[in-house]
């Protein structure tokens, strides 16, 4: 009787422990997340993005290039001779 | 009637005053005695030592700037700044008043710090913007954008965004133009050449906002690109 017990008790872990395993394995192969295939819209995007960038930075620096201007402005308004 | 002519009075009295005070010193005004000189010496060295102490780190600070400007830029600061302090002594210790007004007029002649050695400095750095950052970015949108309207959207292209492509190539060869060389330009200006010329910066500023209305064009049209192609 111990041991008819002892035997189950054995398989019931074997079979726990063999199921978990079996969900990890699942899990991990349910994690791979297929990367979808750059749509013409996204790339499209992108590039507008990069325009829109390009200009923000003409854009600092055309307020750099005011701010410098006027200083210039300002100190020759000094000239006091 | 007698309102009006009051208020055209008065108007007329704000112009006069307005145009007095904007009448720098000049040499008719040049202070005569020792101590007038002194007195007046100190305090033009002084204000031109804190201008140069406030331009010296912004031009060393400037992002846009090309190091051979900034290097030159900052050549001629430091030599008006010793310039400047070395005034500052010599006019405290003269000990009559035709040495202290020699010495009194170089402050202005020689150095020139509020008509030539700073603007030149901020020109310069305001040309390098222009030239070293702002107009590279409308080259790299320019070339984005023709690469979008010959592939990507190809089928998007109207005549309102082919107008303001030719806008964009337009406004930036003029923008091109304009700055070219005009760091240079600013600062081989010498105090010697303002003596001789009180315009001779007027070119460069001229150039600048040249430049700079292009560049924004420039810009503007590309705008309109993106948000006809959005």
């Amino acid at each position: 009787m111990t041991r008819v017990l002892g035997a189950l008790l054995a398989l019931v872990i074997v079979v726990t422990l063999g199921g978990c395993g079996l969900r990890g394995g699942r899990v991990d192969t349910s994690q791979v997340v297929s990367t979808p295939a750059p749509t013409p819209t996204l790339v499209d995007d992108g590039s507008l993005d990069s325009v829109l960038g390009d200009l923000e930075q003409a854009d600092s620096a055309l307020g750099q290039s005011d701010a410098d201007l006027a200083t210039g402005g300002e100190a020759e308004a000094r000239d006091d001779e | 009637m007698n309102l009006r002519n009051s208020a055209l009075t008065a108007a007329l009295v704000l112009m006069l005053v307005g145009g007095a005070a904007a009448v720098p010193a000049n040499a008719d005004t040049a202070p005569s005695t020792l101590p007038a000189i002194q007195a007046a010496g100190a305090h033009a060295t002084a204000d031109r030592i804190a201008a140069l102490n406030r331009s010296i780190p912004s031009i060393t600070a400037n992002a846009c700037m090309a190091d051979a400007s900034r290097a030159q830029a900052l050549g001629t600061l430091s030599a008006a700044l010793d310039g400047m302090q070395e005034l500052s002594g010599q006019i405290a210790a003269a000990t009559d008043a035709v040495t202290a007004a020699g010495l009194y007029r170089s402050i202005f002649e020689h150095w020139r710090v509020y008509a030539v050695a700073i603007p030149q400095a901020h020109f310069a750095a305001a040309a390098d913007c222009l030239q070293g950052r702002a107009i590279p970015a409308l080259l790299s949108a320019q070339a984005r954008l023709e690469a979008a309207l010959a592939g990507v959207h190809a089928d998007d292209v109207t005549p309102e965004i082919e107008a303001d492509m030719q806008q964009l190539a337009d406004q930036i060869v003029i923008a091109q133009d304009a700055a070219a060389g005009l760091a240079d330009d600013a600062l081989a200006v010498t105090p010697a050449d303002y003596n001789a010329d009180r315009a001779v910066l007027v070119p460069v500023k001229t150039a600048l906002s040249t430049a700079t209305s292009a560049a924004r064009l420039a810009k503007a049209a590309a705008q309109s690109v993106v948000d006809a192609l959005r």
